[in-house]
């Protein structure tokens, strides 16, 4: 029978993280203030800005765009008029 | 997804769409109903969950013989959406050397640190951010070495067990916890190894070659060492392409190859100057290029590192005839450089509709001087998408504006004068490859107008 071995673990130690449920989804956008984070190369942004706010004139677009692998964090201000933010990471 | 987990929300809704098209509107049209749906679908159970994310690793991964071993060592996953292809689970895409309990045991002799002893930081450590990862950091001696992407930290044994995978001897694990200290980093595009400098008398000491065709294969020290990285930075660090980190073509340069900086000795003037050579990723040169003196009789460069707009940096030296050396940096872009203003401003330009317009355009053809290519003068109007054709004028979409050599505007053209109905426009002018087509050697500058 063939020698067996006890062969060891290369993974690293991950530290556990504190998890959250996702924010409430919206019944509707008619009224609401939806913020777009955008970071990185503009590209597909460029044409899904326009449509969104074309498509939906009645959401309160408002938009950061950032240069930047690490987005632009929200203001204390917009934390609370903001109904739902959409994370644009183009690269 | 990796920084979602990072950050307690490990369901976070995403989409993914790829790049393929000009200006990105078929992904957008793909993408806009898409987003929507996610703003607005209630959420599931598992998305209303909160709690603790902690997975547990065991030290004994795998019990069994050398040849079962081999297989589960060997393993892959299929990775979907971006990667859509397999991807190894603990290796680098090679076989390894199985990591024994006994073999790591005699890689931890090479070392007087304790199997179970966190890595830490031996030094202080300043690490300079650039670009678009401009987040520079200062780490104290003593603090945790934190293995990227996914934070992790390691002990010891963890680092040799990575250093037997890669079939590193006791002798090298000095210089392989050398290497461990960094922590890794995946990479913004441009490799997920890693090169590593090795100094002092130690390289002679464990046989490394230091001298001809140093990056490639034969000598077992160089391989083994060069290794190394891309399994701690898996293995430790949790690197999984395209999940925790994304790092297109895992190449030292973005568009693939290599850049090697040097010396040109002009044999002719007897002069030394900056010499800079782009090869493609089978070794064979793209381009080369001596460098214009800075007014010096001897220069040459030491270092070079491609900056975020795809040029390169370059650090050497300069002096005059029996004179000092001094320090030189040089940047060198080898595109293309397209530039268009909008009334003498990159933009945006916020004008009202009874003002003219003046829309200029200048080249710098860099390496591809006379390079017969496509020149793209294009309006992304609140009408459509115009083209500026040279015999034509206005044309609906995308028509390149001339097919001819580049060459040197090197003060600003006029291209447009006049006033522009209220409304949002995007000027862009590029050069890319002379196929009628935009293409990814599309080189461009773009100038947003807002007319009120």
């Amino acid at each position: 029978m063939a020698e067996t071995f006890k062969c060891l673990n290369p993974t690293g130690i991950q530290p556990p993280v504190k998890t959250f449920p996702l924010a409430p989804r919206l019944d509707s956008l008619d009224g609401k203030t939806i913020h777009m984070s955008i970071c990185g190369e503009a590209d597909i942004w460029v044409p899904m800005e326009k449509m969104l706010k074309a498509n939906y004139p009645n959401v309160n677009w408002t938009v950061n765009k950032r240069y930047h692998i690490v987005p632009m964090e929200l203001t204390e201000e917009q934390r609370k008029t903001t109904d739902a933010v959409i994370l644009g990471v183009c690269w | 997804m990796h920084d979602s987990t990072l950050h307690g929300i490990p369901k976070l809704r995403h989409l993914v769409a790829s790049r393929n098209s000009v200006g990105g509107v078929t992904e957008a049209e793909y993408l806009l109903p898409l987003v929507i749906e996610e703003l607005t679908r209630p959420l599931n159970q598992e998305e209303q969950k909160g709690g603790l994310w902690a997975p547990y690793e065991s030290r004994i991964l795998f019990e069994g013989t050398l040849q079962e071993a081999e297989e589960f060592y060997n393993q892959v996953e299929y990775i979907p959406e971006i990667l859509n292809a397999p991807f190894s689970r603990y290796t680098d895409g090679l076989p390894v050397v199985i990591p024994t309990e006994e073999r790591v045991e005699a890689m931890l002799k090479g070392t007087s640190h304790k199997p179970d002893e966190l890595m830490t930081l031996q030094r202080d450590l300043d690490v300079r951010g650039f670009g678009a990862i401009d987040i520079s950091t200062r780490r104290k001696k003593g603090d945790l070495v934190t293995f990227m992407p996914m934070y992790r930290s390691a002990t010891v044994e963890q680092v040799a067990v990575n250093a037997v995978m890669a079939g590193c001897k006791p002798e090298q694990f000095p210089v392989v916890l050398a290497i461990a200290e960094s922590g890794g980093g995946t990479g913004d595009g441009r490799g997920g190894g890693g090169a590593f400098m090795v100094s002092g008398p130690i390289y002679k000491e464990i046989g490394m070659n230091v001298t001809n065709f140093v990056f490639g294969p034969g000598n077992p020290v160089n391989k083994a060492l060069g290794r190394v990285g891309s399994l701690m930075w898996r293995n430790l660090g949790g690197y999984k392409e395209t999940v925790t980190t994304i790092t297109t073509l895992g190449s030292p340069v973005t568009n693939g190859g290599f850049i090697i900086a040097g010396v040109y000795n002009d044999t002719l003037y007897g002069t030394d100057e900056f010499y800079l050579i782009k090869t493609n990723s089978s070794g064979d040169v793209g381009w080369l290029t001596t460098l214009p003196q800075q007014g010096l009789s001897w220069e040459g460069a030491y270092s070079v590192q491609e900056t975020t707009d795809n040029g390169f940096i370059m650090v050497g030296y300069t002096r005059e005839e029996y004179g000092q050396y001094d320090v030189c940096l040089i940047y060198y872009n080898p595109w293309p450089q397209p530039d268009v203003k909008a009334n003498g401003m990159d933009g945006p330009l916020n004008v009202s509709s009874n003002v003219i317009v003046s829309i200029t355009i200048e080249l710098h053809p860099s390496t591809y001087f006379d390079t017969y290519s496509d020149w793209w003068f294009v309006v992304w109007a609140p009408w459509g998408i115009y083209s500026l054709v040279w015999d034509q004028g206005w044309v609906p979409w995308l028509v390149p504006t001339i097919q001819y050599p580049l060459y040197h505007i090197s003060s600003p053209f006029e291209v447009f004068r006049g006033r522009l109905p209220p409304g949002n426009y995007i000027v862009y002018f590029g050069v890319d490859k002379a196929d009628g087509i935009v293409n990814p050697y599309l080189r461009y500058d773009e100038v947003w107008i807002n007319v009120k």
